[in-house]
C-alpha cells in the first residue's frame, strides 16, 4: 500500500521539472476545451445543487411547519444515524421489481432510463441529508423567544404571515448555514453517482466530482482531474461568495 | 382533536416513507441468504428469531475491538473538533481583526475541496509523521472541522451581545466567558454539532481504510466490508453488521436527544 502510494508522488513527478510542469498544465486546458462535457457538466452540476437545496429545505420547512415544531416528528430522523455503507447497499439492493401490498416498485428502469435517473439520485441525495437539516432548522425555530411569538399573535398575524416575516427572518442565519454548506455537499455529490450508476446512461448522472474521479483514478488523467477539480472548487466558492452576498442583505442577526 | 388525527397520519406517513430503507435493511438481517436473493423479493424476514446473520458477523471478525476503535477514533474526534471550532468561532464571531474575511473565506474553502484530491497527500504526511496504523492517524485530519465552526460562528452572532458586554464589565476574560456562559448559552446546538459529527467520524470508510493495516486497528465501516468473503457478497451478513454498527449511534443519539431541546437563555437581557 504505502509503496503504490509513493509511486502516485505527483510531486515527484512534477516538481523538479517546471517545463513539464508547464506543458501539463497547457494539456489541461486543451483537455478542457477538448472535452466539451466538462461545460455541460457545470451547468448540471449547479442544477443538482440548487434542486438538492430547494428540496432539502423545502421537504424540512414543510416538515417541521405541519407538526408544529414538536417531538412527534423528530423520532423519525433515523436517517443520519444509518452508516453510509448500508444506505448504499440498501439502495442498490433496491434496483429491482418489488412488491408491496397492492403497490410495484420498479427501481430499476427509472436508473436505466437517462431522462429519471437523475432524479433517482436526487431522492436518494435528499433523503441521505434531510435527517441533519432537520435537526438543525427544528434547533432554530425552537429558539425563537416566546415573546416575539406572542407579540406577532397578538397583533393578529396568521400562520403564513408568521412564518415568512417573523419565524425565517428570524432562523435566517442558520438557514444560512443549512444552504451553504447543502450547496457545497450537493456540489461534492459523488459517492451515490458512482454506486448506483457509475455517471450512465449515457453519462446523464455524471457529475463533476465523479468525473474528477473517473479522470484522475481511473484514466490517470491528471491534468483534466486536476483541472475539473479546480473548475468544481471555483463553482462552489462563487456560489459561497454570492449567498454571502445575500447575507449581507438578507440575514438578521438579532 | 380531529385536525391533531390528520396531522398524526400524514406524519406517519412520511416517517415510514422516510425510514422504510432503514427498516428493509434491517429486515434483511433477519433474512437467510436464500430468502434475500429469492425471488419475488420480500420485505419481511420469515421469522425474525433467525440471528444466524449476528452470529456469523461476531464470529468472523472481532467486532468488539472494531466497535471499539470506532468508539475511541469518533469521541476524541468530535470532542477536539468541537473544542477548535468553538476557540475560531468565538474569534470570527466577536473579535474585529485584519483579514477577518478572508481567513473565515479560507476556511469555508477547505470544505470545498472534493475529499479525493486530498487523500494522497494526507497520506504523505501521516506516513511521515510516522501515525499509521495508530489512533490519532485515523483522526488527525478530522480535527479541524470548518462545518462545525460555520455553524458556530452562525449561532454566535445571534447571541446578544449586551450578554458580553455585561460579562466584560464584570471583569469576566474570553476564555472563562467561553466556558462558564457561551457553551451553556449554545448548548444546544453544541450537542447536535457533536453528534453530527460523531457520526460522520463513524461512518467513514476511505481514510481509515488507508491509514490503518493490522486488524487490530480497522475500524467498524471498514469492518464490515472485511466480512465480504472471497465467494462473493452476503448482504445478509453485511446488513446484520450494519444494524450492529448503528446501535453505538442510536444510544448516543437517546441519551443526547434531550439535551437537544434544551434552549438556556431566554430572558438573559431582560430588566
Amino acid at each position: 500500500m504505502k509503496r503504490d502510494m509513493e509511486a502516485l508522488n505527483l510531486r515527484n513527478a512534477f516538481g523538479p521539472m517546471p517545463e513539464a510542469c508547464r506543458d501539463a498544465l497547457m494539456t489541461a486546458a486543451r483537455s478542457v476545451r477538448e472535452e466539451e462535457p466538462v461545460k455541460r457538466f457545470t451547468v448540471r452540476t449547479a442544477l443538482i445543487a440548487a434542486c438538492i437545496i430547494l428540496a432539502t429545505i423545502a421537504a424540512a420547512i414543510a416538515a417541521g411547519s405541519i407538526f408544529g415544531w414538536n417531538d412527534f416528528f423528530s423520532i423519525f430522523y433515523g436517517d443520519t444515524r444509518v452508516p453510509q455503507a448500508a444506505q448504499e447497499i440498501m439502495a442498490s439492493a433496491q434496483e429491482e421489481t418489488f412488491t408491496v401490498g397492492p403497490a410495484t416498485f420498479k427501481i430499476q428502469e427509472r436508473f436505466a432510463d437517462r431522462h429519471t435517473a437523475m432524479a433517482g439520485i436526487l431522492m436518494l441525495t435528499v433523503w441521505m441529508g434531510i435527517g441533519f437539516n432537520y435537526v438543525l432548522i427544528l434547533n432554530a425555530f425552537r429558539g425563537i423567544p416566546e415573546d416575539v411569538i406572542g407579540c406577532a399573535r397578538l397583533d393578529g398575524a396568521g400562520p403564513l404571515r408568521m412564518l415568512f416575516s417573523i419565524q425565517l427572518p428570524l432562523i435566517s442565519p442558520t438557514l444560512l448555514y443549512v444552504v451553504c454548506t447543502n450547496m457545497i455537499q450537493a456540489m461534492m455529490t459523488s459517492g451515490p453517482v458512482m454506486i448506483l450508476t457509475q455517471g450512465g446512461p449515457s453519462r446523464s448522472t455524471t457529475t463533476l466530482i465523479y468525473l474528477m474521479y473517473t479522470a484522475g483514478y481511473r484514466s490517470a488523467n491528471y491534468s483534466l482531474a486536476a483541472c475539473v477539480s479546480l473548475v468544481a472548487f471555483a463553482l462552489t466558492f462563487g456560489f459561497a461568495v454570492m449567498l454571502f452576498w445575500l447575507e449581507g442583505r438578507r440575514v438578521t442577526y438579532q | 382533536m380531529k385536525k391533531g388525527v390528520l396531522k398524526g397520519i400524514l406524519g406517519l406517513t412520511i416517517g415510514c416513507l422516510l425510514m422504510f430503507p432503514v427498516f428493509y435493511g434491517l429486515a434483511g438481517a433477519f433474512k437467510t441468504p436464500a430468502e434475500f436473493i429469492g425471488w419475488p423479493p420480500t420485505v419481511l424476514p420469515r421469522s425474525f428469531a433467525n440471528f444466524d446473520n449476528f452470529r456469523a458477523v461476531f464470529t468472523q471478525a472481532p467486532m468488539p475491538r472494531y466497535l471499539l476503535n470506532s468508539l475511541i477514533t469518533a469521541s476524541l474526534t468530535s470532542v477536539v473538533r468541537l473544542a477548535l471550532a468553538l476557540l475560531a468561532a468565538y474569534a470570527f464571531a466577536f473579535f474585529e481583526f485584519k483579514g477577518q474575511k478572508v481567513l473565515f473565506f479560507l476556511l469555508l474553502g477547505t470544505m470545498m475541496l472534493p475529499a479525493d484530491t486530498l487523500l494522497i497527500t494526507n497520506y504523505q504526511t501521516v506516513s511521515r509523521l510516522g501515525l499509521l496504523d495508530t489512533y490519532l492517524g485515523v483522526c488527525i485530519v478530522s480535527f479541524v472541522g470548518a462545518s462545525q465552526m460555520f455553524m458556530l460562528r452562525q449561532r454566535f452572532l445571534t447571541s446578544p451581545t449586551a450578554v458580553r458586554e455585561a460579562a466584560q464589565l464584570d471583569g469576566c476574560g474570553d476564555l472563562r466567558f467561553i466556558v462558564s456562559i457561551l457553551a451553556p448559552m449554545c448548548w444546544a446546538t453544541l450537542v447536535i454539532l457533536f453528534m453530527q459529527s460523531f457520526v460522520a467520524q463513524w461512518n467513514t470508510y476511505l481514510w481509515p481504510l488507508m491509514v490503518t493495516n493490522t486488524t487490530l486497528m480497522r475500524t467498524v465501516q471498514v469492518g464490515i466490508t472485511m466480512l465480504t468473503t472471497i465467494e462473493g457478497t452476503n448482504y445478509e451478513t453485511i446488513l446484520a453488521g450494519s444494524a450492529v454498527a448503528m446501535v453505538p449511534a442510536i444510544v448516543l443519539f437517546v441519551a443526547l436527544r434531550r439535551s437537544m431541546n434544551r434552549t438556556i437563555g431566554g430572558g438573559a437581557t431582560v430588566g
